[in-house]
Order: C-alpha cells, then sequence, then structure tokens
C-alpha cells in the first residue's frame, strides 16, 4: 500500500477524537439504514407496476353495457348472448364478473380438496365467473386438460359440480402436481362443489398488488348483474383500435336506449394501484434524496468547517514535504475511513430495523443488490463532500505554517 | 434565566456570523421535519376515530375466517381478511330489526349504480344503503339541510329522499347547497335533503373499508333496495353475482354491515340470544372497539412515518456534529468569555439555546413546507379522497418533537464545551 | 549549501505594497552554523520561508544545495523540500490529533519509504531524542520542551541536510531552552548539518558561528564587513 495513505495513523487519531467522529459514523450508519429501506420500498412498488399480468396485455380490449336502470336478469342475459354472439365474429369475446386489473377489492374463495376427507387443507384463490369463451378471450394458456368451451363441458346452469379451470399455482396446492388435478373434484366456499377439467398457466388477473396474485379459478357462469355486463376481448396483435370501432359499432347496433357502451383498450396506468405504485415510488425517491441531501449538506459544511480549524496542520504537512495530491489524498482517506465504519455499523442496524420492518409487511427484503447501491450512493456522497474542501486544503500554501493567515 | 434576551441576541449573532452554515442547518432540520410531518398526517388520517361514535353502540360480527386473516397479513391490505368478520346477510338484519330491541339501527353497504343531477349525464355513482338511524348512530354533522327520517321511510311508498356525502356533493355541485336538487339513480329520481359535512383530515367510521372511488356517495334510505336492485361491492361469502337482488336479499352470504344503539342490561342479552340461535359464531362488538382496533394505520404507512422517523433521527445528528464543529472552533471565544467571569453553566445554556432556536426555526419552516409536500402527497397517491391536513395536534406534536430534538442535538455540544478549561482553547494551533 | 543573490519579495495587501526582502543577496556552506537576529517586521520570517522552499521570491535567483530552485514546480519543490530540509517552529507545530511516534514518522511518509524502515528510523530518532517512553502521549499531554525536542525529531528523522529554525526556544524557559541549543550544536558538529536559526535573543545567537543580521529586507554580514573593512 502506498506510504502516503496514512490508514495508521489517521485510525488513531479517530481515538482521541471520539466524539465528533462517531457521530459522523452514527450518521452515516442511520442514513445508510433509511436508505436501503426507501430503496427496498421502491423496488417493491416498482415490481408491483410493472408487475406482468401473464396475459397479452396489449391485445385486451374491455367493452360495458351499463344499464340506466336495473334491468332483469333473464333480459340482461339475452342481450349478454346477443352481444357475445356478434363480438364473436369480432374477436374473441366473453362476459366476465369484473373487468380485468378492477380497483375495486373482493375476498378471495375458499377451496378445499373433495376426497381425502380429513386432509382439510384450505387453499384460497380468486374466482373468475365468465362464460365459457373465457380463455380464448383473455389469452389464458390452458397446459392441461381442456378450457371451459370444449366440447361435452356441461354448461354453468344446473345443479351437480360446476366445470372449473384452475391456476397452476392453485392446482399444485390442492392436489400436489399441476397435472393431476386434472378430473378431481373440489368443494369452493362460493358455489359448492366444483370439477377440474383443465389447468392453465398462471395469470393475474387482478394485478399483482392481491396477495397470491396467480391463483385463479375459473368458473363459467352467464357473468351478467342487474346493472351492467362487462365483456373482455381478444384482438388479433397490432389490430386493437380497429377491433375496438368494430366492437362499438356492433354492440351499438343492437338498439338500447336504456344502456351506454363503452369500449376501452385495456390501460393499465389508469388502474388505481398502477397510480398509487407510481405515486409511491414517486415520493419514495423524494424521502430518499432528502436524507441524501442533508448528510450530503451538512458534511460539506463540516469538511469545509474542519478544513478551515486544520489551516496551520496543513501548512506544517506541506511544509514538511506533503504535495498537493497528497493533502487531498489525506481528507479523502479520512473520510473513506469514517463512511466505511460507518456503513459497517449501518449494515448491521439495516439488519435489525429489517427483521421489525418486515413484521409490519413481510415483502419489505433486506438484499445484497439494495445494500451495496446504498453504500454507493453513500461512499460518493462522502466522497464528493470531502472532495470540495480538500481541493480547498490543497491549496493552503507552506508558509500557513509560519505565516499567521 | 433572566439574561434570556441577551443571551438569545448572542446567539443570534453567532448564527449571523456563519449565514451560509445556520441555512444548511435550519435548511436540512426543516426538510426532514417536513416530510415527516407528511407521513404523520397519513397516519393521523386514521387515528382517533374514538368519540365517533357513543358508547352504546354495537356492530353485529361474527368470527372472521382465520384461512382468510392470514392470507392477508403482511401484505399491504393487512386489515381486509378481519372485514370478512362485518357482513350479515339480509335475512339476518330482518330478524334482528324484528326484535325491535334497538333504540335506533341501520344498515350500512355500498354498491355502483349509474346517475347523477337531473340536469346532467348518468355516469357512475356510488350508492350507500341505510336506515334512517344511521345519522342518529354516527352522530352525522351536516353541511347543508338534513338527514332523512324514520317517518320518511315509513310512509308508503316512502319518501324518495337522499343525503350526499361532502365528497359527493363537492363532485357533483361544486360544494353549493344542494337541497331540494333532484338526483336520479338508476333511472329514479330523488331528493336531495342534506349534505354531510366531512371532518378535516379524518376518515368516517361508516367508510373504513370503503374503497376511494366509492367514498363521495350519495346516501339512500334501504327501503329503496328493492326499487334499485343494488349490487353490494362486497359480500362474504361472495354471493354469485348474476342472480340479482332479490336473490341476494335471500341469501345466507353476508352483504351489509348491520349497526345497532342498544340501551344496557335487558336489550343487549336478548340481542345476544338471538344471534346466537342464528349461529355460533355472532357477536356483538361495542363501536369505540372498532374504532380503537382500527386506528392502526395501513402497513404502508407505518412503514413511511418509520422511515421518515429515521430521517429526523439523521437531521438531529447532523445538526449535533454541525453545532459542535461550530463551538470547538469558537473554542478560543468562549475561552475569553469564561476569562471575562461567565461561568460554566452560561456557556451550558448559551449553546444549548443556540441548538434549540436552531430546531425550532427549521421545524417551523418545515411546517410550512409541509403544506406543499402533504398536497404532492395527495395527488400522488389517490388512496382517499379525504384530504390529508395538517392539524393544530399534528402541529403541536411537531413542535414539541423539534424542541426536544434541539434539546437533544444541542445538549451534547453544550457539554462539550462548556466542561473545557478556559485557558485550554487560548493560542491554540 | 545554499546560495541566494538578489533575492527580492513584495507582499501585495490590497493597495499597499511592502517590500519584505530588497536585494538580498546571502551563501551559506555546508555545515555552517548561522544565526539570523533582526526587529520584528525585518524580513527573518520571509527570508526563513524562502530559504526553506516555504514560499516564492519576486526577483533574484536562489540555488539549494545545487539545485536551482526557480524553475521547479509545486510538486518539485515539496519534494526536495522533503528531502534536504527540517523544520524547527516557534510553536512547535505538532499535528495535535496524533501522537508523538505519528508525529515524527510523517516526513518519511511523503518520502514513501516502506513500512519497515519507517519504523526503524523513526525508533532510532526517539531514542536519540529520549522520546521513548511518550511514543504514543498526545501532543497535549506533553511539556513544552518535551515537545520541542519531538519537533526537532520529527525535522531530524529525515536526515536533512538543512535545518532552519525559527525561534525554536521562544515558548520555553532558559534551563530547556539551552538544553536545545546543545543539542543543535551537537547535531551540526556530528553530522555536517547545516543550520539557520531565527532568534532575538543574542546570548543564543552568539553560540552560533556565524552571526546574520537583517534589517528592512537587507541581510547585513558583521562579519564580512569587518573582512572588507580591514
Amino acid at each position: 500500500m502506498n506510504p502516503s495513505l496514512e490508514l495508521g495513523p489517521i485510525l488513531r487519531s479517530l481515538r482521541h477524537h471520539k466524539g465528533a467522529f462517531s457521530l459522523l459514523v452514527l450518521e452515516v450508519a442511520l442514513g445508510f439504514v433509511m436508505l436501503t429501506h426507501t430503496m427496498i420500498a421502491i423496488r417493491n412498488y416498482y415490481r408491483l407496476y410493472v408487475h406482468a399480468l401473464g396475459l397479452p396485455e396489449d391485445q385486451l380490449v374491455v367493452a360495458r353495457r351499463r344499464f340506466l336502470q336495473p334491468r332483469d336478469i333473464e333480459r340482461a342475459r339475452d342481450a349478454a348472448r346477443a352481444d357475445l354472439a356478434a363480438m364473436n365474429r369480432i374477436a374473441p369475446a366473453a362476459a366476465v364478473d369484473t373487468a380485468p386489473l378492477p380497483d375495486a377489492a373482493a375476498f378471495p374463495a375458499v377451496l378445499t380438496r373433495s376426497q381425502g376427507g380429513r386432509d382439510g387443507r384450505e387453499v384460497l384463490a380468486w374466482p373468475l365467473y365468465a362464460t365459457p369463451g373465457v380463455a380464448a378471450a383473455l389469452g389464458i394458456d390452458v397446459v392441461f386438460g381442456t378450457g371451459l368451451d370444449a366440447a361435452g363441458v356441461a354448461d354453468a346452469r344446473g345443479g351437480g359440480a360446476k366445470p372449473v379451470l384452475l391456476t397452476w399455482s392453485v392446482a399444485e396446492k390442492l392436489f400436489g402436481t399441476a397435472d393431476r388435478a386434472v378430473g378431481r373434484d373440489l368443494a369452493c366456499s362460493t358455489f359448492g362443489t366444483g370439477h377440474v377439467v383443465g389447468v392453465a398457466r398462471d395469470f393475474a388477473f387482478r394485478g399483482g398488488w392481491v396477495p397470491a396474485p396467480k391463483a385463479f379459478i375459473v368458473v363459467p357462469a352467464q357473468a351478467v348483474t342487474e346493472h351492467e355486463i362487462i365483456y373482455v376481448l381478444r384482438a388479433p396483435a397490432g389490430r386493437r383500435d380497429a377491433v375496438i370501432s368494430d366492437v362499438t359499432a356492433a354492440l351499438a347496433g343492437a338498439a338500447d336506449p336504456d344502456a351506454t357502451i363503452v369500449v376501452k383498450r385495456l390501460e393499465r396506468e389508469t388502474t388505481r394501484f398502477a397510480q398509487l405504485s407510481s405515486g409511491a415510488v414517486i415520493i419514495l425517491i423524494w424521502t430518499g434524496f432528502l436524507v441524501v441531501a442533508v448528510a450530503l449538506a451538512g458534511s460539506l459544511a463540516l469538511a469545509s468547517f474542519s478544513v478551515a480549524e486544520r489551516t496551520r496542520q496543513i501548512g506544517v504537512r506541506r511544509a514538511l514535504g506533503a504535495s498537493r495530491g497528497e493533502i487531498v489524498r489525506y481528507f479523502l482517506l479520512e473520510n473513506l475511513v469514517l463512511t466505511t465504519f460507518g456503513l459497517a455499523l449501518g449494515l448491521g442496524l439495516a439488519a435489525g430495523m429489517n427483521q421489525l420492518v418486515r413484521r409490519i409487511m413481510e415483502d419489505m427484503v433486506l438484499t445484497a443488490d439494495v445494500a451495496l447501491l446504498s453504500m454507493t450512493v453513500f461512499l460518493t456522497t462522502g466522497l464528493l463532500s470531502a472532495l470540495v474542501p480538500a481541493r480547498r486544503a490543497a491549496l493552503i500554501p507552506p508558509w500557513a505554517a509560519t505565516r499567521t493567515l | 434565566m433572566r439574561n434570556v434576551g441577551y443571551n438569545l441576541r448572542l446567539v443570534g449573532k453567532s448564527l449571523r456570523r456563519d449565514p451560509w452554515f445556520t441555512v444548511v442547518m435550519v435548511l436540512g432540520q426543516a426538510l426532514s421535519v417536513s416530510i415527516f410531518v407528511t407521513a404523520l398526517t397519513t397516519s393521523q388520517r386514521y387515528a382517533n376515530m374514538t368519540g365517533q361514535v357513543r358508547g352504546d353502540v354495537f356492530r353485529v360480527e361474527r368470527d372472521p375466517n382465520t384461512a382468510l386473516v392470514r392470507f392477508y397479513r403482511g401484505t399491504q391490505f393487512e386489515v381486509f381478511g378481519e372485514f370478512s368478520a362485518n357482513y350479515v346477510s339480509v335475512p339476518t338484519v330482518r330478524a334482528l330489526a324484528a326484535t325491535g330491541l334497538a333504540t335506533a339501527s341501520t344498515v350500512n353497504f355500498v354498491s355502483v349504480a349509474t346517475g347523477g343531477p337531473v340536469e346532467g349525464p348518468a355516469n357512475r355513482l356510488a350508492v350507500r344503503f341505510c336506515d334512517a338511524g344511521f345519522f342518529e348512530i354516527f352522530d352525522v354533522p351536516f353541511r347543508y339541510g338534513g338527514p332523512f327520517t324514520r317517518a320518511d321511510e315509513r310512509i308508503s311508498p316512502p319518501a324518495a329522499v337522499v343525503v350526499l356525502s361532502d365528497l359527493l356533493n363537492q363532485k357533483l355541485y361544486g360544494g353549493a347547497d344542494s337541497t331540494g336538487r333532484t338526483i336520479r339513480i338508476s333511472g329514479h329520481d330523488f331528493r336531495v335533503a342534506g349534505v354531510m359535512r366531512q371532518r378535516a383530515g379524518k376518515l368516517n367510521l361508516w367508510d373504513f373499508g370503503v374503497a376511494p372511488e366509492n367514498i363521495a356517495n350519495v346516501v339512500v334510505p334501504f327501503a329503496f333496495a328493492d326499487v334499485l336492485r343494488p349490487m353490494p361491492v362486497f359480500s362474504y361469502p361472495p354471493v354469485a353475482t348474476n342472480e340479482g337482488w332479490h336473490a341476494i336479499a335471500e341469501s345466507p352470504s353476508g352483504v351489509t354491515e348491520y349497526w345497532l344503539r342498544l340501551p344496557a342490561g335487558e336489550a343487549r342479552t336478548q340481542i345476544k340470544a338471538v344471534l346466537a340461535s342464528i349461529g355460533p359464531h355472532w357477536l356483538l362488538r361495542p363501536a369505540n372497539e372498532i374504532a380503537g382496533r382500527f386506528s392502526k394505520p395501513p402497513p404502508p404507512y407505518r412503514i413511511f412515518v418509520i422511515l421518515t422517523l429515521v430521517v429526523l433521527e439523521v437531521s438531529v445528528i447532523n445538526l449535533m456534529r454541525m453545532l459542535l464543529a461550530k463551538a470547538t472552533s469558537r473554542a478560543a471565544e468562549i475561552g475569553i468569555h469564561r476569562a471575562l467571569g461567565a461561568g460554566r453553566n452560561v456557556i451550558f445554556t448559551r449553546q444549548l439555546l443556540e441548538g434549540v432556536v436552531v430546531s425550532m426555526v427549521g421545524s417551523l419552516l418545515g411546517l410550512a413546507l409541509a403544506i406543499p409536500t402533504v398536497t404532492m402527497f395527495d395527488r400522488l397517491i389517490p388512496d382517499l379522497p379525504v384530504r390529508l391536513a395538517v392539524t393544530p395536534t399534528i402541529v403541536a406534536t411537531t413542535l414539541l418533537i423539534c424542541l426536544l430534538a434541539g434539546l437533544v442535538s444541542g445538549i451534547y455540544p453544550a457539554w462539550r464545551i462548556a466542561s473545557v478549561a478556559p485557558t485550554r482553547y487560548l493560542g491554540k494551533i | 549549501m545554499l546560495k541566494m543573490s538578489k533575492i527580492g519579495k513584495v507582499y501585495r495587501t490590497g493597495l499597499v505594497e511592502t517590500a519584505a526582502l530588497e536585494d538580498l543577496t546571502v551563501e551559506v556552506a555546508r555545515g555552517d552554523f548561522v544565526s539570523l537576529m533582526g526587529p520584528s517586521g525585518s524580513g527573518k520570517t520571509t527570508f526563513l520561508n524562502i530559504a526553506g522552499l516555504l514560499d516564492t521570491f519576486d526577483r533574484g535567483r536562489y540555488v539549494l544545495d545545487g539545485v536551482d530552485v526557480t524553475g521547479l514546480d509545486d510538486d518539485e519543490q515539496s519534494h526536495l523540500r522533503n528531502e534536504r530540509i527540517g523544520f524547527i517552529f516557534q510553536s512547535f507545530n505538532l499535528i495535535p490529533d496524533l501522537d508523538v511516534y505519528d508525529n515524527v514518522e510523517v516526513p518519511l511518509r511523503y518520502r514513501r519509504l516502506p513500512a519497515s524502515e519507517r519504523r526503524d528510523r523513526v525508533e532510532e530518532v526517539l531514542v536519540q531524542m529520549g522520546l521513548t517512553a511518550r511514543m504514543r502521549h498526545l501532543p497535549a499531554q506533553l511539556s513544552g520542551g518535551q515537545q520541542q525536542r519531538v519537533a526537532i525529531a520529527r525535522a531530524l528523522v529525515g536526515r536533512p541536510q538543512l535545518l532552519l529554525a525559527d525561534e525554536p526556544t521562544g515558548n520555553l524557559d532558559t534551563i530547556t531552552s539551552r538544553q536545545v541549543l546543545d543539542l543543535l550544536e551537537k547535531i551540526n558538529a556530528e553530522r555536517q548539518t547545516t543550520i539557520i536559526m531565527v532568534t532575538h535573543d543574542p546570548s543564543l545567537a552568539a553560540r552560533a558561528r556565524r552571526k546574520l543580521h537583517v534589517l528592512d529586507g537587507r541581510l547585513i554580514d558583521p562579519a564580512a564587513r569587518e573582512h572588507a573593512a580591514s
């Protein structure tokens, strides 16, 4: 190591200035703790924002027929049948009980295996009620078994077990492996018995913000209400706008003065949770920036003070033969040593605080990449805050040792 | 104490001597305080709900599904699992209402309809169904007009009057007095009897768990449910939505909250017996307990408060460092003061005062900066349309905290500088 | 060792110009022990600063140990200073944060000597100065005499050829002052180190072999005058 880097003397001199230096170490440590956790939160919200749905988002169209007055269920069903017939001529379409990426919250369904009585293992999954064409309309990939609209699959109405489609993770949780799920029966808290006809690749219809976002059970039903019908369609790649105008025309064609028609592309950015996530990211970036700015400004001011304090000393060092570069390096090294101590302490404190934080929100996991990034930020700001006054220190002339400045 | 004015003047002079240094100290404190206050306002929104209802108000609940509670725990929507316990079925409501034991009672659930002022186009409209007892039970304050009454409900057909929430009134009528105006809901016309007043910066107890887009709602008498055929937003176990209102009204699924006012004694015991006869899991929960249980802010906000608390700690230590550096660099001058007769206590007090002054000025500036920060937060996080408010409580709490922060950051430098012998720094290198 | 010809230095503070040194010419041979006396403001400290490459000059020429310093940049000057010159200041100028060992070691660090050689040299000079017992003490824990001894140790550890002392006994009592002078004489005798000592005390100046005076920025060498006169 370069002998002019006075690591030993610096370390020894720290012992005699415990007060001021331990404050700096503490400040760096706490700042590190705060910045790492802010970065963790930013990462989590960003992940939520860009969470892959597992559906062909850029091909999906959502249409609504909203009734201005409550309409009898039978008439609503008739309207739905007519609409679907018209829409399926344009693109695969299905009626669903909620639009993809809904803002509204809901409760999941509780599933248990029908046989194997004692094993009352409860699996929670999100129910999706839809007309049988839903797999094609949403672009769901059925991996085992069939979709809900295959020949031989009974219609939803009537008693007996409903044919259902499970996502992979639900099938695995309930039956051990996904392929074993096909043909098995299950009990569902929302409708009774279900018969698994197919297993689909995981998708997150409700976005990444809900727990177990990829756990779904798709149930065939005439998904209408007395107030509106929601449809979803899958347009061929690149033809979404054309499909939107065609569908608008098709739905408006059915004369229905008591209803309004809205046809839109599926937009993630306008959902409440997308806005929440992006808003949270911005606020957290601002908070993180504040802590770094406060620490940086304080360190800059202090480092300037410290240089002014040590003018005579710096002059002496120059008199003893230190070059300007060596003076700069000395200050940088001193700062680096302190910052390193601070980061070491900060790492320990961050690990501790992380345990507490994870009890509040499980996904706030402290990972190496975040810790490293945070360390880099503090090392850089530390260096910067020392560089400016260090360069000023280097300008102190050797005669400062003898001539009183 | 006699010389407080003199000491303050000295402190002022000392701070003015290094203006940029002082600016950095004050600004650092201010920025940290501003973000901390913002976090406080977000958490205050949920706190201190007790006092919104009287002691004799209860809600009918059941034991929550533990699988559901576990499902949501540790996530952003932690309390949601417990929400499943809040809903009773319409048949249960009828059974309980039939006992006549409550002095006042109400259902409470939200659904989505289409409608708006008759003069305008029909849009998405959130509708809350309640009985007249709602206004009495929650002691609802009004901005204009008044509630619909039991008399309105008892006539046949029931009087078509509704009450608007403060937020809906702002959205539809720009906040003006809309009493007497007509509003169309799902094709049926209603007269606006009153507009409720929203408590500043605080969520209403009956709005708990309601999605942000539904908080601006119109309160409609439950008597109109058969006409308007609502689709309750929440139901547990989830109802089949495609069966229509009449099926929902007979289903055993919970779709509405049910609140009652019960005088002490017999009435409560009897209601509990009725509940026991309906099923083993039903209970009567006091409203104040509800307010207390859900007065913890949701996990993301708790984390935000913790983060900003650490920011505040960082700024306190920063302030301490800066005060210490300033004091030690002035050591020679302090030596002169000591030589001229100033005792240790005087030096200590003056230094402490400097820390407190900087901290308090910083906190006042921080409170001022908090207002645009809070506005920015509200705009970026459309979590609830109830605006965040920097309430007097928050101001007082912040000032107290900053006083403590000033004392803490001032004490160490003051102690260090006062305990040094007068001659030590005179003529030092 | 040291050769200055017609050195001139002017201080400019705002609109006021002060000529600190005027036409100063002096030659100091290797092994000389020179004392420099003069009233305050006469330019003694300026002369010492220029001699020690601590400060620049406006006119003239300065050759140190055969090297013409005029063309040297800051780094080269620092290097030359580190190798050839040792300083002893009136107010000791020890670095307060460092203990005795680290203070004495500083010049060797800048010379980039390896750790083992640094250790050997520092320990050697500490033994010579009788400071081994206080090796890890801070300057604040030492008496004035001890601090000056540390400063001398620091000045000697680099084995300089030129020692510049500015009022080395100014802050010391009489007994310690004599001890310091004894030390300087010893160093000069044993190692042939050239010593230039600035002092206001005639009794101390008398102990030098060659006595110079500075007055109004000019050097007066009574011995040379006498020599010229005779």
